[in-house]
């Protein structure tokens, strides 16, 4: 066990390491001023004032498009991780200090987890300063008149409806941790799947293409809503929003992302085992 | 020290009992049983490495073809033969990392399985060695020692102060010239005192100074009881530091000679090379 924690414990370090991590920055603070952009705008139009987790909440609500562009941004840094280190023959190096390639694959996945966490949570700050920063809003844990108001009030479906009583602060960390645990379960799929074909842009290459083809099957294929991930992501978040009446409840979600966590998990394994490094 | 020293004695012994066998291929000589390093040989407990017709076969090549090796422990072996023979295979398959396809084979008596995969005891120095490139040579150390968690500072310094590098020097790797990455790919494959070492191509990009470096390294590992296999493109390296070398081709050894009794390495190469394409 002690192994497998050392083992951890490196790749982890390692990919926290990785400079990159600067572009998703980039990234995730543009994305923060686009949502809050968007909550100025609403704001200015309804007459409504907001609060700084309403940009969080709005760049959550969006997550065909900012969520994309989070998503691809989040697989350029941990996309290759595995790949790299086969092209580059670092892999050897670690490989013959472990005991088993599985160890390996699994430090992989759970510094991949592990990114995708600090990864949300960086850009739950970002949102938070933009909006406290630049746009002076609030920092408080209660909802903005913006955020209670009834949905027919508001112009834009900048982010679901949200009880008068409900803690903000509380639930936009929810919301962080449900986003990465989609991340997760996404981009180690991504991951599992390129093991054997060293192209290092491969993983950020099919995010891209794979997230574009989402959006279009949504758009003209019905059945695809429901075994689309981008909607599964989406409707997490939507689950509490009463809009028409069709969503997809949070728990089925959570299943369907559970399940293509392991599945990925068990890819990945099977694919380190064949591509004997 | 993790492992205890083997006497050199008995390791020479076995390498003149195998010095001429060929290996089970047919081409030129017996396989292993015919040459008395089956389980019944006395000095079979000093054997660091038992092959017995192990072939890998990848989609469209095999790499190695039934090939049979005893390498006893503090021996130091080398191996030549041009690109694609199969040298890294070999030594990647005595790494761990990847496992035979057919054949069957041990590692200080660990027998391979599709479980074993990796060997702990192993130092390794890959042809194209990768490091964090953003990292000083002592902080890449420290992260591959990490894993293991067997040695400490005093380790990582000695092996850096070995292979002629600073350990308090922080300049990162991507500023290292390829002679400076070899000696530091030389440094993580012995800091941990391995017990079997296996240097592909190390000599490579190495100047004078390192190769002379190099060899006292090989010979002062050996002299600890650690099994050295060394492949190289580089004849007279091979002939100066080696007491035994594999002569592969085509995933064959097509010879297996104890340096004191053949002539020129060079001779031999060239016309078993070019008999072997004949």
């Amino acid at each position: 066990m002690s192994g497998l924690f050392r083992a951890l414990q490196h790749e982890t370090v390692r990919l926290f390491r990785d400079p990159r991590w600067l572009g998703f920055c980039l990234i995730a603070l543009l994305s923060a001023v686009l949502a809050s952009g968007e909550v100025y705008a609403e704001s200015a139009n309804t007459g409504l004032a907001a609060g700084a987790f309403d940009v969080h909440a709005a760049a959550s609500n969006n997550l065909m498009y900012l969520g994309y562009l989070l998503f691809t941004a989040f697989v350029f840094v941990v996309g290759d991780t595995v790949i790299a280190d086969i092209v580059s023959g670092y892999a050897d190096l670690v490989r013959t200090r472990h005991t088993s390639a599985h160890t390996w694959w699994f430090s992989k996945l759970f510094a991949l987890v592990a990114g995708a966490f600090v990864a949300q949570a960086l850009f739950l700050v970002l949102c938070l300063l933009v909006g406290v920063v630049f746009q002076k809003w609030a920092l408080s844990a209660v909802p903005s008149a913006m955020a209670a108001a009834p949905i027919q009030m508001r112009r834009m479906m900048l982010f679901p409806f949200v009880a008068a009583t409900e803690n903000m602060a509380f639930r936009q960390v929810a919301v962080a941790c449900y986003i990465a645990i989609g991340f997760s379960a996404l981009a180690g799929l991504l991951v599992a799947l390129s093991v054997r074909v060293t192209k290092r842009v491969l993983p950020v290459a099919l995010a891209f293409l794979g997230l574009m083809a989402d959006y279009v099957l949504v758009k003209v294929w019905d059945p695809w809503f429901v075994a689309s991930p981008g909607v599964r992501l989406m409707e997490g978040i939507h689950a509490r929003m009463e809009v028409g009446g069709e969503y997809l409840p949070l728990q089925s979600s959570l299943i369907y992302i559970f399940a293509m966590f392991v599945i990925a998990a068990v890819i990945g394994a099977w694919q380190i085992r064949r591509a004997e490094l | 020290m993790f492992f205890s020293t083997v006497k050199m004695g008995a390791a020479i012994g076995s390498r003149k009992a195998v010095g001429s066998a060929a290996a089970g291929n047919g081409m030129s000589g017996a396989g292993l049983d015919d040459v008395g390093l089956a389980d019944t040989d006395p000095t079979a407990d000093d054997l660091a490495v038992r092959l017995r017709g192990v072939t890998k076969q990848y989609r469209r090549q095999t790499a190695l073809k039934a090939v049979s090796l005893t390498l006893a422990s503090g021996s130091i072996t080398g191996l030549v033969g041009p690109n694609g023979a199969g040298k890294t295979t070999l030594l990647k398959l005595l790494a761990g990392l990847i496992s035979p396809t057919d054949g069957s084979g041990s590692v200080f008596g660990h027998e391979f399985s599709p479980h074993r995969r990796a060997m702990v005891f192993v130092g390794l120095m890959p042809e194209h060695p990768a490091f964090i490139e953003y990292l000083s040579g002592a902080a890449n150390l420290r992260a591959f020692a990490a894993i293991r968690n067997q040695i400490g500072e005093k380790e990582i310094a000695d092996a850096l102060a070995h292979v002629g590098l600073d350990a308090n020097d922080r300049k990162p790797v991507r500023a290292y010239s390829q002679g400076m990455r070899q000696r530091l790919s030389l440094a993580q494959a012995i800091m941990e005192q391995p017990r079997l070492l296996l240097l592909d191509e190390p000599a490579n990009g190495l100047d004078p100074h390192g190769v002379v470096m190099l060899r006292d390294v090989v010979k002062d590992m050996a002299a600890q009881g650690c099994t050295v296999v060394l492949s190289s493109h580089l004849l007279s390296e091979v002939e100066t530091v080696s007491e035994r070398v594999l002569l592969i081709d085509g995933g064959r050894i097509l010879k297996d000679l104890s340096l004191d009794e053949a002539g020129s390495l060079e001779a031999v190469y060239l016309e078993l090379i070019a008999e072997h394409v004949r």
